[in-house]
């Protein structure tokens, strides 16, 4: 027999709804996301299906290959992958003030090793190495992603971005010009001023040297990469700022000159890609910069300088190797509430097919995978394309990657851009390498201060 | 009928209602964080209140003074060539005699219907010292390259010329309509007493036209203090802190050091200054109207 529902039964029954979704809001609002966490096992590739996965991405080469094959993860796991590209500032403005709001618009986003320290303060970040222990799919080899890499992407012994980009310090220079004139390949940091003064002299129509001189944080790596050379550090172990070290100074000098009175008219508002054009146009014969530049410079699509090009790891006095230290990865927000997904989606980018097809169809010959560059494949394509020389110093460029040298702390873009105006000042101005520390000292005693080191 | 203050008040109440939501209470706010040490990437430090910590550090920084001197530098550079060029182009424009002024009023506009950053990003390139369409015409003449954005004085003056370009249409447009909607008879009987064409233009158009100069100068200086697209995309504030104006340093402070409680308190500082130079200006205005 059929019951008509009285009044009161529909209050009742609408009552617990009601009670059951507050209760489920209130579940959905405690803590950061409501992903059920890393659990046991590798997760179903088909437990998701129909989510949707966005991701905040910085724009770069290193994105080419989520935003090509993303397709593959769709299908394999039923899901939307959504991406967002923006320039490195504003991906980062974007993923800040979305955690801020907590509102975890997005699931994944690009981490900048340099921006660690900060996301790390704020927990922005989901930590990885629970979900590697626990939920470990059989794309994931954390094996073959070069161990430095993992150190550096991690925090207080956290890893919190799987890396997808590893760059260290590279010299790059014009071969042809150097036999042209005798010139040999530079091992030091003295060969590169001496091979800059021939060059001026005997290729007055080119700049002999080029690097990054803009304003702007991004290019501090250039300049405290290249004063590690002499043993020198900007910060101590208790981020103290000694940009008047002699050692320092000796180093700045070096490169200020190479900048000055070597390098293009506009040097002082240099970014990468500018200094990177400079290079790649033929309009420069040396350029210090990182590794990733080697792929983009023997790309005849690329670059007027392909096939032209030679690769040095240059020292300095003190014996330490040029640094251009920058790894970027793939994070997960403490806001998700996609986590397993997400997770899931990490493992995929860096998985052996997704690297693989990344090298192979897309050129990239410094994808992180020791799998993918271990093989035969990968050494036949290096060998056919005419990229041997860079690759084979790749290794060895990413084996002397360190952070010795650098402010590994949340405060990095706010010393990076008072360092690098000091900088960008002297380029344009003429003034020396001791006058510009002398200047940029105190400015760096106040953002010590300011932020409680240094006592 | 006549209009109650009852009545002024539930005509105006819903206007008021809005400008004190769009203004009054957001003004409030950040003057609100502009009391605190507010960061937002240190979301466990808890924003405590400070007093007026943010603006004794803000006074006291050098760099903040160099970036309102700049500021100065670029509004008045900006303001004062583009109300000569623009006067120029108006008076021109009102002559009957000249052909063509149709076309040129409406071709003259499109520097103002383009966004800042588009205009930005042009410029950028067209000043590229090695591949920008400008160096490339003077090392066509044999002239030397010039780093246009990487010299601190070209700098400045780059950013000021760019500006100067989008915004004297503004000026003609505006001037323009004022010279149109002066009255002919102080002009005729000028003629007539034999004055020459300047002495008409400096006794006669100018202070007639003072009201509207006012107002153009007025609207030209708050845009120009507050310019931050087309400098930002052209210089980025560089070389160096060459084009650092106050909205970059705010910019930089705010969303690069996301020291929301500093920023807010240079805010506050740019508000009031835009607020006494226009005061100024008002002020001006209505006296010239009386």
């Amino acid at each position: 027999m059929k019951k008509s529902l009285t009044r009161e039964d529909f209050l009742r029954a609408s009552g617990g709804a009601l009670a059951s979704v507050y209760l489920l809001g209130l579940a959905g609002c405690g803590g950061q996301g409501t992903s059920s966490g890393p659990q046991g096992g590798p997760p179903d590739h088909h437990a998701f299906e129909g989510d949707t996965l966005k991701l905040l991405l910085k724009e770069g080469y290193e994105i080419e290959a989520i935003q090509k094959y993303k397709g593959d993860f769709e299908q394999a796991t039923g899901t939307t992958v959504e991406t967002e590209v923006y320039d490195e500032p504003t991906a980062r403005q974007k993923f800040i003030l979305d955690s801020n709001s907590k509102t975890g618009t997005y699931d994944i986003t690009s981490v900048s090793f340099w921006n660690l320290p900060e996301y790390h303060r704020a927990s922005y970040l989901e930590p990885l190495d629970a979900w590697i222990a626990k939920a470990r799919d059989p794309w994931l080899d954390p094996k073959a992603i070069p161990k430095t890499a993992m150190n550096v992407m991690s925090v207080d012994g956290q890893l919190y971005a799987l890396p997808h980009t590893i760059i260290g310090g590279m010299l790059f220079y014009r071969k042809d010009l150097f036999e042209k004139h005798g010139i040999k390949p530079p091992q030091t940091t003295a060969d590169v001023l001496s091979a800059a003064k021939k060059l001026k002299e005997a290729e007055p129509s080119i700049s002999p040297f080029t690097g990054r001189g803009a304003p702007t944080f991004a290019s501090l790596g250039t300049w405290l990469g290249w004063t590690w050379g002499y043993g020198a550090k900007l910060y101590d172990d208790n981020m103290c700022p000694h940009a008047t070290d002699p050692k320092f100074v000796q180093g700045m000098s070096d490169l200020l000159t190479l900048m000055q009175d070597y390098g293009p008219e506009d040097a002082a508002s240099l970014t990468f890609t500018q200094a990177g054009e400079k290079f790649s146009s033929g309009n420069a014969a040396m350029m210090f910069d990182t590794t990733g530049f080697g792929g983009i410079f023997e790309d005849p699509e690329l670059s007027k300088v392909a096939g032209k090009v030679g690769f040095s790891l240059p020292k300095g006095p003190a014996g330490n190797p040029l640094q251009w230290t920058y790894l970027e990865g793939l994070g997960i927000s403490a806001y998700s509430q996609n986590k397993d997904l997400a997770w899931l989606f990490l493992q995929w980018r860096m998985s052996n097919e997704t690297t693989r097809k990344e090298a192979l169809e897309l050129g990239r010959y410094d994808v992180p995978n020791l799998n993918v560059l271990h093989s035969d494949e990968y050494a036949k394509l290096t060998k056919k394309k005419g990229v041997s020389d860079y690759t084979k110093k790749l290794p060895q460029a990413w084996e002397n990657i360190t952070l010795e040298h650098w402010p590994f702390v949340p405060e990095f873009a706010k010393i990076g851009d008072t360092f690098m105006q000091q900088v960008s000042s002297a380029i344009s101005s003429g003034q020396t390498a001791e006058q510009a520390m002398q200047a940029v000292q105190p400015k760096l005693d106040g953002i010590s201060k300011d932020a409680g080191y240094c006592k | 009928m006549r209009l109650s203050k009852r009545h002024y008040l539930i005509l105006l109440g819903p206007t008021l209602l809005i400008l004190f939501a769009m203004l009054a209470f957001p003004t409030a706010y950040v003057f609100s964080i502009s009391l605190r040490d507010y960061k937002l990437t240190d979301p466990t430090a808890g924003n405590p209140f400070v007093g007026l910590e943010n603006y004794k550090t803000l006074l006291s920084d050098p760099e903040f003074f160099s970036a309102l001197w700049r500021s100065v530098l670029f509004t008045v550079g900006s303001v004062a060539l583009t109300f000569v060029v623009g006067m120029a182009i108006a008076l021109l424009l009102n002559r009957r005699d000249i052909r063509g002024t149709g076309l040129t009023r409406t071709a003259i506009l499109v520097p103002l219907i383009l966004t800042p950053l588009v205009i930005g990003a042009t410029y950028r390139f067209m000043l590229d010292r090695d591949n920008g369409i400008i160096n490339e015409f003077l090392a066509l003449v044999g002239l030397q390259r010039i780093p246009f954005l990487a010299d601190p004085a070209w700098a400045m003056t780059s950013v000021i010329l760019v500006d100067v370009w989008q915004w004297t249409p503004f000026a003609v447009l505006v001037l323009l309509a004022g010279l149109e909607s002066l009255p002919v008879g102080p002009f005729e009987a000028a003629r007539m007493d034999g004055a020459s064409r300047w002495g008409e233009f400096w006794y006669i158009t100018l202070p007639l036209l003072a009201p509207v100069i006012a107002v153009v100068l007025l609207i030209r200086t708050m845009d120009a203090f507050r310019e931050f697209d087309k400098i930002f995309i052209m210089t980025g504030g560089g070389p160096g802190i060459a084009t650092q104006t106050l909205p970059i340093f705010l910019y930089r402070s705010g969303f690069q050091d996301f020291d929301m409680g500093f920023s807010a308190a240079t805010g506050v500082v740019m508000l009031i200054i835009v607020t006494v130079v226009s005061s100024f200006y008002v002020r001006r205005i209505h006296s010239a109207g009386e």
